[in-house]
């Protein structure tokens, strides 16, 4: 992974676009920082803090999945638009899109981070 | 018919305007050959003074009076609470209540059998609710009487009388064998919705414990709060407050000072565990806060009156609890004595009155 200083975010590298398939997630440690970087199953590419802020999880150890939603009782659709990462420990979902928790109201909100492809692979601003 | 006084009821303390509003009183059945002409065959013929005795709680009575205060039963002999004037005058008149919502204490929803026949029962309990109790004293709200095992029935049973004036709300046990909450009971809180009646949940005779029926009154009467619980967690997570979004719910002499803790946990849950109900889309804790309502009896009698003051802070507002006597049960809780000392005259004037009223839809 390469990094580089532009004048108000570091730049860096995750890795070749081809690497990481629609549906699935990598982390990315930076120092300290862990991020979790997603493409979720529509081809969108999403990062999140890797930390839960509910008590710390690691996010990268649970499932990242298209949230479940549902009009009536019983029914349970995946969202179309809403995808979500589910901490191992205790199962809190974030939205991997806002960094907000899925409830309301008041939600929990974790850093999100600005990620796009340039020039065939996957970048991420921090 | 009963004058209504226009004095102000005494509490105690501060007196409360415009009266109080008491919201579990139970009106009850005194000969049975009585209500019996209330009830259509083919249920009518089946009902013998000794072929079917009702329904009664499975404990012999450790109180002075069995269920009732004895200083409510009548002179005749029959049941306390089966005898109008002495409720007038004995509770209605003594303590100011302007308007008293009736809980009976039959409840067909809880019979587990012959579910035609529980129908059969409801029935005739409303027709004799109206006959004997509201259209006799205006101060009287009544309950429907369902059987919910019966949902499009029961449905229709709302509808036969939710018109009358007095008609106020539709009355459930909490029982310990099934969730109402369940999409199979939807009709009962439809009809109850669309003809902007309450859904009321009272105890009945047949509910137990998480261990059953523990061999002690006391156990069973401290643990039933528990079959509450378990119905207002199925009422949020089955969907019915999203789904009907204008019903209202009352928790009648279920306690109330759970309620924290449950919102707590509850909440906690949710953020676990929502992907098991995507249906429900707001924290269970802002659903009950909007819809539900308490009742204050059994009012605990805390060491520190303070830490009662403090459970409104904890679930967030002083709207969610309403008066209750629950004359002329043993455990009835005085208007004059029964708040604690901690609770202020804007506080007092809500739960007595305001919040009943705003909750009920009682007109100032």
């Amino acid at each position: 992974m390469r990094t580089e200083n532009s004048r108000q975010r570091a730049r860096h590298t995750v890795c070749p676009e081809a690497e990481l398939a629609p549906g699935a997630s990598r982390l990315v440690e930076l120092g300290r920082r862990r991020i979790l970087v997603i493409r979720d199953k529509s081809g969108r590419y999403h990062a999140v803090s890797d930390v839960c802020a509910h008590q710390g999880g690691p996010l990268h150890g649970g499932s990242v999945e298209p949230m479940w939603v549902g009009d009536r009782p019983g029914e349970h659709r995946p969202s179309d638009t809403r995808t979500v990462a589910i901490c191992p420990w205790h199962n809190f979902e974030t939205d991997v899109e806002t960094g907000c928790s899925v409830w309301t109201p008041r939600p929990f909100h974790a850093a999100t981070y600005r990620v796009a492809v340039e020039d065939g692979e996957i970048v991420l601003y921090v | 018919m009963t004058a209504i006084s226009d004095q102000p009821a005494d509490t105690g303390q501060t007196p409360v305007r415009q009266g109080i509003i008491d919201a579990d009183v139970h009106e009850m059945i005194g000969n049975p050959l009585d209500f019996a002409e209330y009830i259509k065959e083919p249920w009518r013929g089946r009902v013998h003074n000794d072929n079917w005795m009702g329904y009664s709680i499975p404990y012999s009575w450790p109180t002075t009076g069995g269920l009732a205060r004895p200083d409510a039963r009548p002179a005749n002999g029959m049941r306390a609470g089966s005898d109008l004037g002495l409720m007038q005058s004995q509770h209605l008149d003594e303590f100011g209540i302007d308007k008293a919502i009736l809980t009976g204490l039959l409840y067909p929803s809880e019979f587990k059998t012959q579910p035609e026949f529980a129908a059969g029962i409801a029935h005739a309990y409303n027709d004799w609710l109206i006959d004997n109790w509201l259209d006799r004293d205006p101060r009287l709200l009544g309950s429907v009487c369902v059987a919910i095992q019966r949902p499009e029935e029961a449905a229709r049973e709302i509808d036969r009388v939710a018109a009358h004036p007095q008609i106020v709300q539709v009355i459930l046990p909490v029982v310990s064998n099934d969730v109402f909450g369940r999409e199979y009971y939807h009709p009962v809180y439809a009809a109850a919705q669309r003809n902007n009646l309450a859904v009321g949940f009272h105890q009945g005779a047949n509910v137990e414990t998480a261990v059953g029926l523990p061999p002690y009154y006391i156990e069973w009467h401290t643990a039933i709060e528990q079959a509450w619980q378990s119905q207002l967690i199925g009422l949020v997570v089955h969907g019915v407050f999203d789904k009907f979004p204008d019903l209202r719910v009352a928790m009648i002499e279920s306690s109330w000072t759970w309620l924290p803790h449950l919102m707590w946990r509850f909440d906690h849950n949710y953020r676990s565990l929502r992907r098991e109900i995507p249906w429900v889309t707001r924290l269970p804790s802002d659903i009950i806060r909007e819809r539900v309502k308490f009742t204050t009896q059994p009012m605990e009698l805390a060491e520190n009156p303070e830490h009662l003051l403090q459970a409104f802070d904890m679930v967030g507002n002083d709207s969610f609890l309403m008066f209750s006597s629950d004359y002329p049960h043993w455990d009835f809780d005085s208007p004059a004595r029964a708040l604690p000392t901690s609770f202020g005259p804007e506080l007092r004037q809500k739960i007595f009155r305001d919040n009943a009223a705003a909750f009920y839809g009682l007109g100032e």
